[in-house]
């Protein structure tokens, strides 16, 4: 088979008298800068090319020293958020032509620590997000052959115990909080994080939110000293930019104010409840 | 060993940087003057506890144009505070109540229904009751 011989050398390897574009990068590598500095980067204009695309052109052409994540490319592993202009995004679904001919500038998620240039530490997060458990806690209590509360033997973990039915309206009242990929962005976004880092924050919260919603879970009450602590949902001020850059619509800020809806109230029927019925 | 990550200095300015956080920033602030004429409100109360004149001479200072001016400008403040806060109010609702499906719209409008209803209640028991 022939190829058609076709220009097709500005996808590739474009020559630099083409347009154009300057990147300015925060740049810092531990144990070489002592703070973080602006490095400016012109590479080819190429209208096609997202973030990531440009990250890669310097990355292989310009710089290999420069770090940054990424996976998947599309939107879905939640690796390759970072700042644009000062506004989160992801950089697999952010593009140069949104910009165009203005220089960029790139810098690392708002609000982390800076491990390495564009690379930030993920790790608060990551203990954050374990201490709500976000899992199904004890799955098959309410099965056909499950006692609720009773402890999980294996008898009921198994397809025996019956299967486990959800309807699309209970569905319906998680499904939009699944959606979390973890990117980090609407922390990033969120004013009360950057002042307390303790602050459980938007993602941890509505991923929390998604378990509590969940029919088959019956973990609530393992989540809630988490949530209902100060850092936790008492937190937020309803800022409401968390919602407004989640690349994924989960709209962290109404699981927050769920949350907190149902620690209040879970609060109230502890002083009018007698204790067993709680 | 891995280093500890590099912590950059926090804008004390944060809240200029953004025009989400400026207009977050202006919906706080109008608590600051319903705030203070609840204070002058209590101080109002007050005053009524104390006697005839020293609870004519608070009404009387309502009505100097410094007075008139503030209350205005609560007035001012308090609907800001209102139509902002009704208009987020939806996120707080869960998805279904009753099994019926929450429509944010819906949310907003029985917000303001409740909130003109309440307000024409205390005005007609103002003027007419007593
Ligand atoms: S809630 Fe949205 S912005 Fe926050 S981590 Fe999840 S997907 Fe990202
Ligand atoms: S590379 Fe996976 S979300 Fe951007």
């Amino acid at each position: 088979m022939t190829i058609p011989a076709t220009d097709n050398t500005s996808e590739t390897a474009p020559s630099k008298s083409e347009a154009g574009i300057t990147l300015e990068i925060l740049r810092y590598i531990p144990g070489t800068h002592s703070e973080p500095t602006f490095q400016r980067f012109e590479i080819p204009y190429v209208e096609d090319w997202s973030m990531l695309d440009a990250l890669g052109y310097i990355k292989d052409e310009l710089d290999s020293s420069l770090s940054y994540r990424w996976s998947c490319r599309m939107a879905v592993c939640g690796s390759c958020g970072m700042m644009f202009d000062g506004v989160p995004k992801l950089a697999c679904e952010t593009f140069l032509r949104d910009y165009y001919p203005r220089p960029i500038r790139v810098e690392p998620l708002e609000n982390f620590g800076i491990e390495r240039d564009l690379v930030i530490d993920q790790e608060p997060f990551l203990e954050k997000l374990e201490s709500v458990k976000p899992y199904i806690i004890d799955a098959m209590a309410n099965a056909p052959s499950g006692k609720p509360g009773a402890p999980a033997g294996h008898e009921r973990e198994t397809i025996q115990a019956g299967e486990n039915r959800q309807t699309p309206k209970e569905l319906a009242l998680f499904d939009q909080y699944s959606m979390c990929i973890n990117c980090l962005l609407c922390y990033s976004a969120c004013p009360q994080f950057g002042l307390n880092p303790a602050f459980l924050g938007p993602a941890a919260i509505s991923l929390a939110h998604r378990y509590n919603q969940d029919n088959r879970d019956q973990g609530n009450a393992d989540r809630a000293p988490a949530l209902n602590e100060e850092d936790g949902v008492w937190s937020c001020t309803f800022v409401g930019y968390c919602s407004e850059v989640c690349p994924k619509s989960v709209d962290p800020a109404s699981a927050i104010q769920q949350e907190k809806v149902r620690g209040a109230t879970d609060w109230a029927l502890s002083w009018l409840l007698p204790k067993g019925a709680r | 060993m891995r280093q500890s990550p590099y912590h950059r200095p926090r804008d004390p300015f944060w809240y200029m940087r953004r025009s989400v956080y400026r207009r977050y920033m202006v919906r706080e602030a109008t608590s600051v003057f319903i705030g203070l004429w609840m204070l002058n409100l209590i101080l109002g109360i007050l005053q009524l506890s104390r006697g005839e004149a020293a609870w004519t001479a608070w009404l009387t200072w309502q009505q100097h144009p410094l007075m008139l001016t503030f209350s205005g400008l609560t007035l001012i403040m308090a609907m800001v505070h209102t139509t902002t806060w009704f208009a987020i109010a939806p996120k707080a609702m869960p998805k279904f109540i009753a099994g019926k499906a929450v429509v944010h719209q819906q949310v907003v409008i029985g917000h303001w229904l409740v909130f003109g209803l309440v307000s024409l209640f205390l005005l007609v028991a103002v003027y007419w009751g007593a």
